[in-house]
């Protein structure tokens, strides 16, 4: 049961990689994969990403998994979004995106965890969604760009994030509380493969490969 | 220019040396590196290690529901600490309002800095999520005993509408039991949910104050949950159900115990 659930978090994490949408190829044709330890989603997750050709918009999902030794067996899937502002080429191989920010769902099944209140409790007794998390939160990444391959660029990344519970505890006790308490990290490695390239109607390809100028 | 960014990127790298606990693998895990556990049995201990006796007043500072307040545990331990030969600081459930780990370990950072042993009972709010489990390997079992200077403490879970009110809690057959003892003095019970609110087992209410009362040792019926201060006795019997104020109310509990006799003072957190 456990590999199972692996397995098919794989197969969506693949699927989301090689979707044929063509509205998905025009708005968001970049695609990454990435690796991670930590960082409130799962001791380990692997996160599949779509992205803007330019790289400051992406959105995917992730899957994670906390084994019986670190607190689960938990499984907790994703949805993030996130906004890159600023991408400073430090030179011709090395880019530094120092702020990347945005939120995810985390979705954590396992152990006493229910997507719902049992219904013997009165609707509303509880106020809190009992295992659906909203999360912001703030990366850094420094990568290497590959070349024009299927591999263009490799990143290694920093995170912190909180949650919606989180802020709600720390919110009313900040001269107790400080906000580096409710904020937790995580680290990867996020591989970006090369966009998929949109033709116009003559056939004639529009788009320049990742890492070239026009 | 690349010199300046190299040092922005180090700063991440910095925050990740900075403390390994601070990489979450769930907010839902019951458990983490190096957290404390069954903290209650580390403080009975704490208890017992304080024979041979000065006096035998049992002191006990009570209190209850801190979930989410944060800034009133420092004023209340604070508080606690200045007051004279207290025996015992009992929180009287709730340590936690989402079941979180990192919830308990908020609580437990703040309650350790307390100068005497502390002890909590589980409620309702602590079985939410994971927290049944994570209060079983944070403070131990939800039913547990023990005795000191003579007087039997019965923290025992009472939170019967978390369990879809399906009469198995409050366990009545383990109260019987502990209340079989004979070497004992006199019974207090500990426990979050008292038998006169909605959340607690109807069908289980009157039997259980029925047990209680069925021992003229039984003294005390200590309770929190409601959020307001009740002092009374229920029935013709000998058992006395104080409710304590929630932790975001100033006014704590202070009851000085002698010979079965218990007297309450009521202190103020802010003062």
């Amino acid at each position: 049961m456990r590999w199972s659930r692996t397995i098919l978090a794989w197969c969506m994490a693949l699927m989301a990689t090689t979707v044929d949408a063509q509205l998905l190829r025009k708005a968001l044709p970049g695609r990454s994969l990435a690796m991670q330890y930590a960082g409130s989603v799962g001791s380990w997750s692997i996160a599949a990403m779509r992205h803007t050709r330019n790289e400051r918009i992406g959105a995917g999902f992730s899957y994670g998994r906390t084994p019986p030794s670190q607190g689960g067996p938990l499984n907790t899937w994703a949805l993030r979004f996130m906004y890159t502002p600023w991408q400073v080429d430090l030179n011709a191989r090395w880019r530094l995106e120092p702020v990347q920010t945005g939120v995810f769902i985390g979705y954590t099944t396992g152990l006493n965890l229910g997507a719902s209140w049992p219904s013997y409790l009165e609707k509303g007794y509880y106020w809190w969604t009992p295992n659906f998390r909203q999360h912001l939160y703030l990366r850094s990444q420094l990568s290497y760009r590959a070349g024009a391959g299927f591999i263009q660029r490799i990143g290694g990344y920093f995170e912190v994030n909180t949650n919606d519970l989180y802020v709600y505890s720390w919110w009313p006790n900040r001269g107790s509380i400080s906000v580096y308490d409710i904020l937790f990290f995580g680290a990867g490695v996020q591989v970006y493969f090369k966009p998929y390239e949109v033709r116009r109607k003559s056939g004639v390809s529009s788009m320049h490969p990742q890492g070239e100028r026009p | 220019m690349p010199r300046n960014w190299t040092i922005a990127a180090s700063i991440p790298a910095l925050f990740a040396l900075a403390g390994c606990d601070k990489f979450e693998a769930s907010p839902y895990a019951t458990s983490m590196p190096d957290m404390p556990e069954q903290v209650n049995l580390v403080n009975m201990a704490r208890l017992a290690a304080r024979e041979p006796f000065d006096d035998d007043t049992v002191t006990i500072v009570f209190t209850g529901e801190p979930q989410r307040f944060y800034e009133e545990q420092e004023a209340i331990v604070a508080k606690a600490n200045s007051i004279p030969n207290v025996d015992l600081f009992i929180l009287a459930g709730d340590i936690a309002d989402f079941g979180l780990l990192q919830e308990f370990l908020w609580t437990h950072e703040r309650m350790e800095r307390l100068t005497m042993p502390w002890l909590a009972v589980v409620g309702n709010h602590d079985l939410q999520a994971n927290g049944a489990l994570i209060f079983q390997e944070f403070f131990g079992p939800l039913d547990f005993c023990f005795t000191y200077k003579g007087y039997k403490f019965l923290f025992h879970d009472t939170n019967g509408r978390e369990y879809g009110h399906n009469g198995t809690v409050p366990r009545l057959d383990w109260l019987a039991a502990q209340m079989a003892d004979t070497m004992a003095d006199h019974f207090i019970g500990v426990s979050h949910v008292p038998p006169f609110n909605g959340d607690f087992d109807p069908a289980l209410a009157q039997p259980y104050m029925d047990q209680l009362g069925s021992d003229p040792r039984t003294i005390l019926s200590l309770h929190g949950h409601t959020g307001s201060y009740v002092d009374e006795h229920l029935n013709s019997d000998s058992v006395r159900y104080i409710v304590c104020n929630a932790m975001a109310w100033p006014e704590f509990l202070v009851l000085r115990i002698h010979n079965g006799a218990v007297s309450t003072q009521v202190m103020n957190y802010m003062e």
